[in-house]
């Protein structure tokens, strides 16, 4: 150890100058704890979520309640009806809400850029329509190509254009038409080939050649092909054929209505006492088939049928059956002095009518999606003019604009909510075609 | 005194302290500051939290209450089902609004609405025991037209409020609003 020591001559206490160094530090630790505790150990914040569970429930609730009272479905298209139900649940609360519905509409608003006589025969032809136990009501309305802000085109639900159009000028319209969900179908016959609108938006292009008579209709191969659900409409869904004169032929009958159905030949038919119907199978007027009760079946020109239901006095509903024999069209795909058409890229599943005698023949109806939506070329069956035009044609065009229509309704634009949930009933029905349709209730905080 | 004895005979000087005892030295009183820092600032995040953590599970727990109470009167028809007919020697043991005549969630009868009033006007005790409630609670059955209500008279000490739509079995629609206290 050390022998000789002294007090240093330059000694200082070090008091004044380590303990200022001390200090220093520990406040320095002192606030660096502080900080670094606000960092890994955050102030405890109870969060139970009450929120996001009220808004779930909430929605269900809301789907629940609009099902029990037995008003769904009816609300889903009566905006106010839904607005002053949810002003009357929560009528201090920051919820929002959204509803729609997926499905088939029961109102279909069809823009017709077409004359007025067509839109007198597309009244009448799409009078009556009844699906699934429920009315389907088709409105029509003329439009012009110009805006797609303005009128008739921007409440619709699809587009007809109806005879040939250049649509060259319309592209954009168009385009802009189907970003909306919202399908067109057109009805028109080439004298050159397609342009490239056509081409785009239809998926068509000049092609084929002459096949058979009869144009027969695809059956899809699987489900997801495009043509499977105009294939289902068209064989499902009830056609409504109207007596338009009293008649006094059938002696058993107290109450007789008399009308025409025209497929590929004109058959007459009788509607006795609102309960069944007789028909004349063989063009001499005379009812020699029946009497055919609702849910029977019955032929027509080799052709089979069922009379699905007999709705009044003076109205029947009928169905096409596929089977034994699927229905064929008298040719109305190859234009006397037009060009043949066949779809664009030889893409055969689209095609869902055309003239019998193989895959290369000249097509009647291609189907195309464009986006998420749809469009139907249809060859101009009315070019021997509408008083020309059979119930199977009618079918035909209806099954397309249920086919291409926008397919629900409700809120339009699905608010944008800091947090929300929402509800989802699916109801299946299957009287005359299988359909699904699904509401959703969504409930939310804006902020 | 501290005196600091160093060798001169060294070129770098050490020094020792000498005369220390009873003093503490500058890292040990570092280090009861950090420890005492890191005790205060967790004794009073503790006990800062505490009381709201046990008012929020307290809430939770009442809400849930309501809530279950809510869903026992809309969705269970009671047991018996028509216990607003009793039939000689029957015993209501739990209270349901819900319709027996249809399967459908949120259906209320209307009747038993209307009873469920007058039963809980004349023994609210009773009525708390036959669906199971731990708290006290108020309900109002807002009907459209008509509003029923159990307990009215203590609305004013609610803390949780369970607010839910509901439908009638004369077509009408409402809600069912549960207010409930400890």
């Amino acid at each position: 150890m050390f022998k000789k020591f002294e007090i240093h001559k330059n000694f200082k206490h070090p008091k004044t100058k380590k303990g200022i160094a001390s200090t220093i530090e520990v406040i320095g630790v002192t606030l660096a704890l502080f900080v670094s505790f606000s960092i890994f150990f955050p102030g405890g914040v109870y969060k139970s979520n009450w929120d996001n569970a009220y808004a779930s429930l909430m929605s269900r609730d809301i789907m629940a309640t609009l099902l029990a009272t037995g008003n769904l479905h009816s609300y889903m298209y009566d905006d106010e009806a839904m607005t002053n139900f949810f002003d009357n649940m929560f009528p201090e609360t920051n919820l929002m809400f959204w509803y729609r519905l997926e499905g088939i509409k029961d109102s279909i608003v069809v823009a017709c850029n077409c004359t007025n006589e067509q839109i007198q025969a597309l009244q009448d032809w799409t009078k009556g329509m009844r699906l699934n136990n429920r009315d389907i009501e088709m409105l029509i309305c003329p439009t012009s190509l110009t805006t797609l802000e303005a009128g008739c085109i921007k409440e619709s639900d699809v587009l007809l254009i109806w005879g040939y159009r250049d649509l060259q000028p319309h592209e954009q319209l168009l385009s802009d038409y189907l970003v909306e969900d919202k399908g067109i179908v057109e009805l028109m016959d080439f004298s050159s080939a397609p342009d490239a609108v056509q081409q785009n938006i239809f998926g068509i292009n000049r092609g084929g050649f002459l096949g058979g008579s009869e144009d027969v209709l695809l059956e899809p191969y699987k489900t997801d092909q495009i043509t499977y659900q105009v294939y289902k409409s068209f064989y499902n869904m009830p056609l409504a054929v109207f007596g338009v004169e009293q008649s006094t032929d059938l002696s058993e009958c107290e109450t007789e209505f008399r009308g025409t159905l025209t497929l590929n030949e004109q058959n007459m038919f009788w509607i006795c006492n609102a309960t069944y119907a007789y028909f004349d199978d063989s063009g001499d007027s005379v009812p020699d088939k029946g009497p055919i009760s609702s849910g029977e079946s019955f032929s027509l020109d080799g052709f089979y049928f069922e009379l699905t239901y007999v709705d009044s006095e003076d109205k029947i509903r009928m169905t096409f059956l596929e089977t034994p024999n699927p229905y064929e069209f008298i040719d109305f795909a190859m234009p006397p002095l037009g060009e043949a058409i066949v779809p664009g890229n030889s893409d055969n599943s689209r095609v869902f009518v055309r003239m019998s005698g193989g895959a290369n023949t000249a097509c009647g109806v291609v189907l195309n999606n464009v986006s998420s939506s749809r469009t139907t070329w249809i060859a101009d069956f009315t070019r021997d003019g509408i008083d020309a035009v059979g119930d199977d044609h009618r079918q035909l065009l209806l099954s397309s604009l249920v086919w291409a229509s926008k397919k629900y309704v409700g809120t339009e634009d699905v608010p944008i909510f800091q947090k929300g949930f929402a509800t989802s009933y699916i109801t299946i029905k299957d009287i005359d075609m299988f359909e699904i349709q699904k509401y959703d209730i969504g409930v939310g905080y804006p902020y | 005194m501290c005196y600091i004895m160093c060798n001169p005979t060294k070129r770098r000087q050490y020094c020792i302290k000498l005369h220390n005892k009873g003093q503490i030295n500058v890292e040990y009183f570092v280090g009861l500051t950090v420890f005492m820092v890191v005790s205060l600032y967790f004794a009073f995040r503790l006990t800062s939290f505490y009381p709201e953590y046990l008012r929020n599970i307290k809430e939770e727990i009442l809400r849930s209450d309501a809530y279950r109470l809510s869903e026992l009167l809309i969705n269970d028809d009671g047991d018996p089902v028509g216990w607003t007919e009793l039939s000689p020697g029957d015993v209501i043991t739990r209270l349901g609004l819900s319709s027996e005549a249809s399967n459908s969630s949120n259906l209320l009868n209307i009747s038993k609405v209307a009873a469920f009033e007058t039963l809980c006007t004349n023994d609210y005790r009773t009525v708390k025991e036959l669906v199971g409630a731990r708290h006290d609670f108020y309900i109002f059955v807002n009907a459209t037209t008509t509003t029923y209500a159990c307990n009215y008279l203590q609305s004013d000490k609610s803390i949780s409020v369970i607010t839910r739509p509901v439908a009638f079995d004369n077509g009408n629609y409402g809600k069912l609003i549960v207010h409930m206290w400890w």
